[in-house]
């Protein structure tokens, strides 16, 4: 049986009439990057809540460690570092007068742990920039820093790169791939970016509209993406009479710019492109590909795709 | 967690305009005393009635809703509820915050008036008494603030309205403690926590006048024994509304 760090049961929440998170069963194993991904609104902040036990659970059960969070919140809280939505300070003190505050109130980080935090997410240690000035940025910096202050087993990090410039973003995500290879961190981390997702997490979560769709390893996925054959010809319709008379292929899609995506890859193309030009068909380009996490998500969620 | 209150109120010009009020008010009421020929327990009333029950609640009001209304309002509590903390501690911890300031306010009145009384010539007399009891009104002041804190977080409005809200609630136990006093106690009036302070203090100041008041004391005041005990359910009554309230928000 899997260790998990965090496995939800049948997780529902109800806000009113609105239905926001439908039966999520999420598995984290430990020493690995979670991500959980969806739109803007699909429930991602709304599960991580309910993990943290901040928000009433409707139905449904939320295991933390191995043990129900219910009730226990404050004795787990401990072993989880965590940002929710944007992260809140105190806007008349600074950066290092903030984490001050935090360590001692956790009771638990070590002596030098605000100056050693602070340098690792690239914030200057006693400066006397107030918080209140800090830009989105070094507020994100910031949040990040609380969360790992005290050494924690588990991030629950959500959308910890909102307001990073692209290079911050980077930083910030070799950062994290950092914490959970070299320190053996479990990570959960909620996206609208696909691309950031992709490039850090080795489970995903894929939410639309409350519901959990997918929750495979990435090198699964990877797999599951079915593969193809682009094909850029200068005349479409002819292309299609000849693959389907000649080479017996029904299974294709027509793209825009002339481009036909052919889904058995074990065509001869050699036998493709000869054909082809015997009729005095251009072929502009050939090329074999891989659906992207992107097609992926289009194909599951049903719709438009994703940053 | 008490002393991480007090750090959270760093760069806060208005615990620096309370402390100045603390200081600076018994300056004109010397003046006034002074002029009227009288002398320092004039003074040292005046200080309890318009600098402690008066100006005080308004005060505790004002610092409260500072320490309750900027963790919500700058998503701090969020933060904080993912700690090993608990809501109770962290409203207790306010709390006593806010009676420490009493305290600290009612000393630093104390200290001024006799300073300004010196100043004026003013033969200053029973100093540790007079002191002491001005501490023990601070901290009944504390506690009658508690009902307003309650109402600012209940209604949880922005900091106009806890300053106006505060005032109001200060004049208007003035206004009715003056207008009911002649009641005998105990009676509906009383439900206002100010109303029970000046009713105990009546006997402590009829010894500090020259004349006497133009109704009966006997009637009119509260016993020791039940100012403390009525303060003391007051106190855990309200705290406990407080930790509700902010239990709420915290969801």
């Amino acid at each position: 049986m899997d260790n998990f760090v965090i496995e939800t049961k049948q997780l529902t929440k109800v806000y009113g009439e609105q239905l926001a998170v439908s039966n999520v069963d999420l598995h984290l194993k430990k020493g690995r990057i979670y991500g959980l991904l969806g739109r803007n609104g699909a429930g991602k902040t709304t599960i991580m809540k309910m993990i943290l036990g901040l928000t009433p659970i409707t139905s449904g059960e939320v295991n933390v460690f191995g043990n129900n969070i219910k009730g226990r919140e404050k004795k787990v809280y401990p072993r989880i570092g965590a940002i929710i939505e944007t992260p809140g300070f105190y806007p008349n003190l600074t950066g290092t007068e903030n984490l001050e505050i935090f360590a001692k109130l956790r009771g638990t980080a070590a002596p030098n742990a605000v100056e050693n935090t602070l340098k690792l997410v690239g914030l200057p240690y006693k400066d006397k920039k107030l918080f209140g000035k800090y830009s989105l940025g070094m507020k994100q910096r910031l949040g990040i820093a609380n969360a790992i202050l005290h050494d924690p087993e588990l991030l629950i990090l959500d959308e910890p790169t909102n307001g990073l410039d692209p290079i911050g973003i980077a930083e910030v995500r070799n950062f994290i791939k950092d914490l959970s290879v070299e320190r053996g961190k479990t990570v959960l981390i909620s996206s609208h970016i696909l691309s950031e997702i992709a490039l850090l997490a080795d489970d995903i979560g894929i939410i639309d509209q409350g519901v959990l769709l997918e929750e495979s390893s990435m090198s699964e996925l990877e797999k599951k993406n079915k593969k193809y054959i682009l094909l850029q010809v200068s005349d479409v319709s002819k292309t299609i009479l000849i693959l389907e008379r000649q080479f017996q292929l029904n299974d294709y899609s027509v793209q825009e710019n002339n481009t036909l995506r052919l889904y058995d890859t074990s065509l001869d193309m050699g036998a493709v492109n000869r054909a082809l030009v015997v009729q005095d068909i251009e072929v502009i380009s050939s090329q074999s590909c891989n659906d992207t996490l992107e097609d992926y998500f289009k194909k599951i969620t049903g719709g438009v795709g994703i940053a | 967690m008490i002393k991480i209150e007090f750090c959270k109120m760093r760069r806060r010009p208005f615990i620096l305009i309370a402390t100045l009020a603390a200081l600076l008010l018994p300056a004109p009421i010397s003046v006034l005393t002074a002029k009227t020929g009288q002398g320092y327990d004039f003074l040292y009333k005046s200080i309890i009635n318009l600098g402690q029950l008066m100006l005080l609640i308004p005060i505790l009001c004002i610092v409260a809703a500072m320490l309750f209304f900027e963790e919500r309002d700058n998503n701090t509590l969020k933060s904080l509820s993912i700690i090993p903390v608990s809501i109770k501690q962290l409203v207790i911890s306010k709390l006593i915050v806010l009676l420490v300031i009493s305290v600290l306010y009612s000393a630093f009145a104390f200290i001024s008036t006799v300073i300004f009384s010196l100043i004026g010539h003013m033969a200053v007399e029973q100093f540790v008494y007079k002191f002491i009891f001005c501490i023990i009104t601070g901290v009944m002041v504390w506690a009658a603030s508690l009902p307003c804190i309650v109402l600012i977080v209940a209604l949880s409005k922005n900091y106009i309205f806890s300053v106006l809200f505060s005032f109001l609630y200060a004049v208007m136990g003035f206004i009715i403690t003056n207008a009911t006093i002649r009641i005998k106690a105990p009676n509906i009036f009383l439900l206002l926590p100010v109303n029970v302070i000046n009713r105990w203090l009546l006997p402590f100041f009829q010894d500090l006048e020259t004349a006497d008041y133009p109704f009966d004391i006997e009637v009119s005041s509260v016993n020791t024994v039940f100012c403390v005990i009525y303060l003391l359910i007051y106190t855990g009554l309200f705290s406990w509304i407080i930790c509700k309230l902010f239990k709420k928000w915290n969801h």
